[in-house]
């Protein structure tokens, strides 16, 4: 479960009307239809903080269901393998 | 690499001879044991051979040694040679482990002795090539230069050093340095997300140029970014394997095979390792692959050592990462309920921003592990002092998080009670000595409390009146609910639940204005709700009765008006309003107008037995005088003379009008219970209709009924009608999906050992079947009832006991399966606790008390099961 917080991009502390201001901010940015991973990402953190009583509970006595080391190694490799490698570290890739 | 050859050499014992006297000019030399005194000069010979040693050995630097020594003692043609050959392969040794400084002092010193040899002047490009002395030897005449009189093979070094390095490029070999500068613009353009721009740059290359193989490595990293594998391999499988393009595919290729972990290849750990600083500004994916493997071996405190690590080093640049195994490592120790993983990252890692003192864990952990009421409610209390230096709880939201942790604790201690037997004897006796030390008391005395203060906390905590409620439903104190969720109603009016219960409350004490008003709340909340009509028609009829009943007919008329504009609903026919117009009127002392709305309701339906039934009984609710024109007795007669003939009609409607009240009250207790008697002439009248011509609306509503009745054991002759109505119901209308689950749910009753199994299979198919293809309002419903059902005659049919014992016991229950259960009985396999909570379960489910369950287990089940082996007749 990546944190809600760092997928929005913005503070613990935030409030209501600014996890509510980034989320519209960050749909903006990235529409179902044109970013649909990165919207669906967006709203499944939007989910977990828009409502405070979810989001408090789920913060006292929530276990991250999704997270898993297995997770985030796919997701660094796949980072890697969509990035763009400069020339110049790709060609020392083959050094000694 | 030193290192690597030392050891090699280091293994041969005479050889370490040799080398020690030749480089420390020893006196003393150790072999073995024995110590000799020795000449430190050898012959060149002996030398000779050791150089040769060395080369096949591979070890250059020992035999440039070796080779310089015997040539001193004696310049021969065979000294020279070798001297030349471990040169070069020093050189270029040199070289390529990138110590260019030193390779090229090597080269330089070749170069110096002139080379005689035709292998060696061979090999000499390519080494001139590595250190950089490639146009310097041109220009001396040492070698032939140029493009054209080079040989292919040294041309195609110079282009790889060139890409690699476009400072490398020799000057005397024309357009290296233009073809390399081509190639990494290419790769510029890929880099740069424009695969058009790098295709076209690469166009002009032709076949026989050097760079040729950089066409196919730039095609497959375009098609490698695309994520078209299939191009990228086609492309890199062209690439000769010695070759420097070659080399840097490998590690793309492990990359894009998400099966590779990074450990699997040196190549692509490698790749990795210098793909990563890059990316993500630190090591992240062979770090985790690490940290995974430690997690896989159970080495848990290597794990947290190795996250401490890492935070310490990369946590600036990779915050997200970071917060994200605290949080990982934080809930595995809590999944595992292990004090010992969580101990080792108290002493190793900082407490999370969620939990400073790790008190939240520590309950958790101890909720799992059941480490006592005490010690989680400790744990909980001091997190709650947390909570104000916790930065995700806002400061508002301090006392919305002390409440939900009370509400927490308050159900820790409703399981407490649990812990302790509920049965009504021990009920009885708790009842008898209300002691205050009583566990089972006082473990509910701090329920409740736990969850009154959280309500004092957040008096709009929806969920703590819940729990709080159906606590006291648990404990047989339903008046005490009703309070609960008559506070919830105060703070939160819309609370759904709370309505429900308080409209059913109301309803079992037949207090008609209170249930009137929670149903048109519930309408409220839900205005399209088929149940929600079915409660404000209850709801409307109630107040009707309870207002005539108290002489105020005014309102009881508009009561039943309103039941006219709200609509009658499923459950009621219209007479139904109009039997209780009728009653209405008799109470206003207006016979007349009663005597017409009676007339009115006989033309409202065919057959007249369940409008005499309707009245009967309603003059019995609305407590019609006998006096009243000897009324109460005329209907009573004139439904018992309507019963004498057998029809269809009559018995679907009777059947349905007590289907629907023992929905309500299953055991027409209470109020209800003067309905037992005309219950019973109903049951009477409708088991004698086995050669009515049924019509299929009647028949279902017959069979509903007889459905409900056929579980008290009172009722239980007729098990035998009720069976031959749904095979007529089978027989005669197929397509209604209901007379085949009903058989179906019958014959599972007898158990999956005794039943007709594939009677039962029938059934739940065809209903499947016919459940697809109709337009009943249950479809989805009686397609994963009969489902389910068939699930569990297919592993009852598999005569293995793991594939029985896997199936729940409330599986069993629900489909009065007795049968299912008994081999637990029997072979012991369940404590005695486990036994009655699991009949406990059956019976709550069957609506039937435990002491008739197991009368109908011994009485159904075993006498069948006897019969059928010797071995069960002998348990």
């Amino acid at each position: 479960m990546v944190d809600p917080y760092e997928t929005l991009g913005i503070s613990p502390q935030a409030d209501e009307k600014e996890i509510r201001d980034r989320y519209l901010d960050l749909v903006r940015q990235f529409p179902p239809d044109r970013a649909p991973d990165q919207f669906a990402s967006i709203r499944a953190a939007y989910e977990q903080l828009r409502d405070p009583t979810v989001r408090l509970r789920s913060l006292l006595f929530g276990l991250g269901k999704e997270d898993s080391l297995s997770t985030m190694i796919t997701e660094a490799r796949n980072h890697l393998r969509n990035a763009r490698i400069p020339t110049k570290t790709l060609l020392a890739l083959a050094k000694p | 690499m030193n290192s690597v050859l030392r050891r090699g050499y280091l293994q041969d014992r005479e050889f370490v001879y040799n080398t020690l006297c030749l480089n420390a000019n020893m006196d003393v030399v150790i072999m073995g044991n024995k110590t000799k005194k020795q000449g430190n000069r050898q012959s060149a010979e002996d030398v000779f051979r050791y150089a040769q040693k060395a080369m096949e050995k591979q070890d250059f630097k020992e035999a440039l040694k070796n080779a310089k020594v015997c040539f001193r003692q004696d310049p021969s043609h065979e000294h020279r040679q070798i001297l030349e050959r471990s040169w070069l392969a020093r050189a270029l040794q040199l070289a390529r482990v990138g110590l260019q400084v030193e390779g090229r002092a090597a080269a330089q010193e070749l170069l110096a002795m002139g080379v005689s040899q035709a292998d060696v002047q061979q090999g000499l490009p390519e080494l001139l090539l590595a250190v950089g002395l490639y146009d310097q030897a041109v220009t001396s005449g040492k070698i032939s230069g140029g493009a054209q009189e080079a040989d292919p093979a040294v041309l195609v070094r110079a282009a790889d050093r060139a890409v690699a390095d476009p400072a490398t490029a020799p000057a005397s070999l024309s357009g290296i340095r233009e073809g390399a500068a081509t190639v990494r613009a290419a790769l510029d353009s890929l880099s740069a997300g424009n695969e058009g721009a790098a295709m076209a740059a690469l166009g002009e290359v032709s076949r026989n140029s050097p760079f040729a193989e950089w066409k196919f490595f730039v095609r497959g990293l375009a098609a490698y970014y695309q994520h078209d594998d299939e191009t990228m391999r086609a492309n890199w499988d062209r690439l000769a394997p010695d070759r420097f393009a070659a080399r840097l595919a490998a590690p793309l290729r492990c990359l894009a095979d998400p099966t590779l972990a990074v450990g699997d290849r040196d190549e692509f750990r490698q790749a990795v390792r210098i793909l990563e600083p890059d990316i993500f500004g630190g090591p992240v994916v062979w770090y985790l692959e690490s940290l995974q493997k430690s997690l896989k071996e159970d080495r848990w405190r290597e794990a947290v050592v190795g996250v401490r690590r890492w935070k310490k080093e990369f946590q600036p640049k990779l915050p997200g990462l970071a917060r994200r195994l605290d949080r990982l490592f934080y809930d595995l120790a809590i999944r595992k309920a292990n004090p010992d993983w969580l101990r080792e990252m108290i002493t190793t890692l900082d407490p999370p921003r969620w939990d400073p003192r790790w008190n939240r864990a520590w309950a958790m952990i101890f909720e799992l592990d059941d480490g006592g009421i005490g010690t989680i409610e400790r744990r909980w209390l001091a997190y709650m002092e947390d909570l104000a230096s916790i930065p995700d709880v806002r400061p508002g939201e301090q006392p919305q998080a002390q409440a939900m942790i009370w509400e927490r604790l308050g159900r820790h201690w409703t399981r407490e009670t649990a812990d302790y037997c509920d049965c009504e004897e021990c009920r009885r006796d708790r009842e008898a000595n209300t002691s205050p030390l009583d566990p089972v008391h006082l473990s509910r005395e701090k329920a409740i409390e736990c969850f009154n203060k959280a309500i004092s906390l957040v008096p709009g905590l929806s969920t703590a009146y819940h729990f709080l409620a159906k606590n006291y439903v648990a404990w047989k104190q339903k008046n005490a609910a009703a309070e609960v969720y008559r506070r919830l109603l105060a703070h939160v009016p819309d609370d759904v639940e709370a309505i429900h219960f308080l409209f059913h409350y109301h309803l079992e004490r037949g207090e008609g204005l209170a249930v009137r008003d929670y149903a048109l709340q519930a309408r409220r909340l839900k205005p399209v709700s088929e149940e929600t009509l079915k409660m404000v028609v209850t709801g409307h009829f109630l107040a009707a009765q309870a207002l005539a009943l108290r002489g105020q007919v005014e309102k009881a008329r508009a009561e039943l008006m309103a039941v006219e504009a709200a609509g009658l609903g499923n459950n009621h026919s219209a007479y139904d309003l109009t039997v209780r117009r009728a009653m209405v009127e008799f109470k206003a002392g207006q016979p007349r107008a009663g005597r017409q709305w009676v007339d009115q309701a006989l033309t409202e339906n065919d057959d007249p037995a369940d409008v005499y039934l309707a009245l009967a009984i309603e003059t019995v609710r609305y407590e019609l005088p006998f006096e009243l024109e000897g009324l109460p007795l005329q209907f009573w007669d004139r439904w018992l003379s309507s019963l004498k003939k057998r029809r269809s009609r009559a018995a679907g409607d009777m059947s349905r009008r007590f289907w629907v009240l023992m929905q309500e009250d299953p055991q027409l207790s209470g109020k209800h219970a003067f309905l037992n008697d005309y219950r019973e002439r109903v049951i009477k009248y409708v088991s004698g209709c086995s050669r009515t011509r049924w019509q299929a609306p009647d028949l279902l509503n017959v069979c509903r009924f007889l459905e409900q009745v056929v579980v008290d054991r009172q009722f239980r002759e007729v098990r035998k009608p009720f069976v031959k109505f749904l095979d007529i119901g089978r027989k005669k209308f197929p397509q209604e999906p209901d007379f085949h689950v009903m058989r179906g749910q019958v014959e599972m009753r007898k158990g999956t050992n005794c039943c007709d199994r594939r009677l039962a299979r029938d059934c739940f198919e065809m209903a499947i079947k016919t459940a697809k293809s109709s337009a009943h309002p249950k479809t989805a419903e009686i397609q994963q009832l009969a489902g389910k059902r068939l699930k569990q005659l297919d592993s009852a049919g598999v005569e293995n006991p793991q594939t029985r014992s896997s199936q729940t016991t409330d599986d069993f229950a629900a489909a009065g399966d007795f049968s299912g259960m008994l081999p637990d009985f029997f072979q012991g396999r369940g404590s005695r606790e486990e036994i009655i909570e699991m009949l406990m379960r059956m019976t709550e489910s069957m609506g039937i008390t435990p002491e008739e369950m197991v009368e109908r287990i011994m009485e159904e089940v075993l006498p069948n099961a006897a019969t059928n082996t010797k071995t069960k007749k002998r348990k």
